[in-house]
């Protein structure tokens, strides 16, 4: 209990002298409240703002969808495939970001695959890097049940595509949930692994805050850092949101149609 | 006949889990496939529900070649041993899902439901999570699952092994209750022998993907036709004897260090016996079959005593490799360990 508020309470520092340091004049010096630091670093807030959220958003909706169809192959590969496969998939959590960076400028930097300084590049590395999130939970869900569950299914009637919309997908959806919002946070935050990647027209928020800081700006730092925390944070909210739409509008509706009914004699 | 495997046979890699398998399913019956495990029965059964392709051979229903058919289209449907409930649908969910890929419209599927949950007693669990039931009601849940959708073979595959003992004996009953009262055809697999015994109207024992014997439940406990059906149904003591000489009247035996004469419907060959005289055989009869008696000619030992209840098994020391197991009513017999007693024994059986 101690050791959890006292850790709680080194959370609430960081926050704490963070959005101070965003909001104050100079920090350690004048603590009087002032903009400053937001409109010294001007336009360049929300175009890089702007830049981390558009591979957050994409890495979060494409990339679990390679992971669970990794783990998919996995559950239905038999031996050499099925250790090889999981060794793929698993490889990323095990190299460093930076190395897995200069590793992919030194692939895609000439034809046939020239992919070095587009957009493109920095979205399949961050899925890639983001993949085994995916593969583990989905890989622990197939492994329980999935292919008992295939197999009633059929049993009862369903042909596989309805075996699969309505058995796999809404099984697997959980693990979708986990690698998307893990997928979400992790690029909005990442650098090792893109910092090498990275040019002028893509420049995320974090490459921000790391060359402020490093030019001595701590306050532009900071007020990099509070918009980047509130956003992420904006950013889960508004995707667990989107996640629970459809189900929110279920229920509203089983409500409306049931009054409906009650209102009948 | 509604069902019939010809020359059924699969292997997995090196092992033949079932080897050219003839069996007929008879309308309206309940079949038990019975065997140890890893003796093919229910390799049989997924062949049937269409999980697994048989390697050779061809199953007929009413006729039609089914060989090949895919699972959604066969008239079977299963209650699989861990139940499968989809997890992410409630109870209602569950039982509508054969109706509802079926195309049946809701009004029709809820109706349906209805009768079959209260059938199984468990109408007033709809919303509930399949996580929050119980053994016993998830298999409940399964049960109505599998039959709702009227297949015209229900499949069990081992439903009760994940139950405790009294609730076990409970559910095949009212599983046997259930198959009667609809009628429904049935194929059961197991590998509890007195399960097996409780409920099927025909039991076929398995071992090594071979049909050892297919018969009555009597049939099978008092005319094995092999010495693994006499060993597997029930207890049963084997002992080596010495057949003098075969009659048409009577028989005369060495065992147990007697040698004495029956009349010849006391002893029962089995098919695989060779009936000739001067033979070595094994003799094999049931713990029930020994009987105390002051003027029997057998003597022995009692090592030990489990009281059961109705009845008492003992262990007896007869100079044999192992001890015999004795079966007597408790209220007729009371023997304590340590004590000698004579016996006689009212039948046997030579393999």
């Amino acid at each position: 209990m101690g050791g959890a508020s006292l850790f709680a309470l080194l959370v609430l520092v960081q926050f704490a002298a963070l959005t101070a340091g965003a909001f104050t004049t100079v920090w350690g010096y004048d603590y009087s409240l002032s903009l400053r630091h937001f409109h010294k670093a001007g336009s360049q807030i929300a175009s890089s703002l702007n830049n981390s959220l558009y591979f957050a958003i994409r890495v979060a909706l494409i990339g679990p969808l390679l992971g669970i169809t990794a783990a998919y192959f996995h559950q239905r590969s038999r031996g050499l495939w099925k250790s090889l496969m999981n060794f793929l998939a698993l490889v990323p959590f095990a190299v460093p970001g930076t190395v897995m960076g200069i590793s992919y400028v030194m692939a895609f930097h000439r034809p046939p695959i020239q992919l070095t300084g587009t957009a493109v590049v920095i979205i399949i590395i961050c899925i890639v890097r983001e993949l085994p999130i995916s593969y583990n939970s989905a890989k622990a869900v197939l492994k329980q049940v999935a292919s008992n569950l295939e197999e009633a299914s059929r049993d009862l009637g369903a042909t596989a595509w309805t075996t699969f919309t309505r058995i796999i997908i809404p099984i697997l959806s959980p693990a979708y949930r986990a690698g998307m919002l893990h997928g979400f946070i992790h690029v909005m935050i990442t650098i090792g692994a893109i910092i090498f990647l990275i040019t002028p027209r893509y420049v995320t928020i974090t490459f921000e805050i790391f060359r402020a800081v490093n030019s001595g700006r701590l306050g532009e730092g900071a007020a990099y850092a509070f918009t980047l925390i509130l956003f992420t944070a904006l950013g889960l909210t508004a995707l667990t949101l989107l996640w629970s739409l459809p189900r929110l509008m279920k229920t509203l509706l089983a409500r409306t149609h049931s009054l409906g009914k009650d209102d009948l004699p | 006949m509604t069902l019939a495997l010809k020359e059924i046979s699969k292997t997995y890699g090196t092992v033949e889990a079932v080897k050219k398998l003839n069996l007929t399913i008879q309308e309206g019956e309940l079949l038990v496939l019975v065997g140890p495990s890893g003796c093919g029965k229910t390799t049989i059964l997924r062949m049937l529900a269409g999980i697994v392709p048989p390697d050779g051979g061809r199953i007929f229903f009413q006729q039609q070649d089914m060989t090949r058919w895919p699972p959604e289209n066969r008239p079977t449907v299963t209650v699989f041993q861990d139940y499968a409930l989809f997890p992410h649908m409630n109870v209602y969910q569950n039982i509508a899902y054969g109706l509802k890929v079926r195309g049946m419209n809701k009004g029709a599927i809820q109706q349906k439901i209805e009768g079959f949950m209260k059938m199984m007693q468990i109408e007033d669990m709809k919303e509930r999570n399949i996580n929050a039931l119980s053994g016993g009601q998830k298999q409940r849940v399964a049960l109505a699952r599998a039959m709702v959708v009227d297949p015209d073979i229900l499949l069990f595959d081992e439903p009760l092994s994940s139950l405790d003992a009294k609730l076990r004996v409970e559910m095949r009953e009212e599983i046997r209750q259930i198959q009667q009262k609809t009628g429904i055809t049935a194929v059961y697999v197991t590998h509890d022998q007195e399960e097996a015994l409780a409920i099927a109207d025909r039991v076929a024992v398995m071992n090594q993907g071979v049909m050892e014997q297919i018969g009555s439940p009597e049939e099978i406990y008092y005319q094995p036709a092999s010495a693994f059906v006499a060993d597997f149904i029930g207890y049963g003591n084997f002992v080596p004897a010495t057949l003098q000489e075969a009659m048409d009247e009577t028989v005369t035996l060495s065992c147990l260090g007697q040698t004495f004469q029956q009349h010849s419907s006391w002893l029962n060959f089995s098919d695989q016996a060779v009936k000739v005289g001067n033979g070595n055989v094994t003799l094999f009869f049931r713990p029930e079959s020994m009987v105390p008696d002051p003027e029997g000619i057998f003597s022995g030992k009692v090592l030990q005593k489990s009281f059961l209840g109705a009845s008492t098994r003992y262990l007896v020391e007869c100079n044999q490799e192992t001890p015999l197991k004795m079966d007597t009513l408790s209220v007729l017999h009371q023997l304590e360990p340590g004590d000698p007693f004579q016996f006689s024994l009212t039948g046997a059986m030579v393999f």
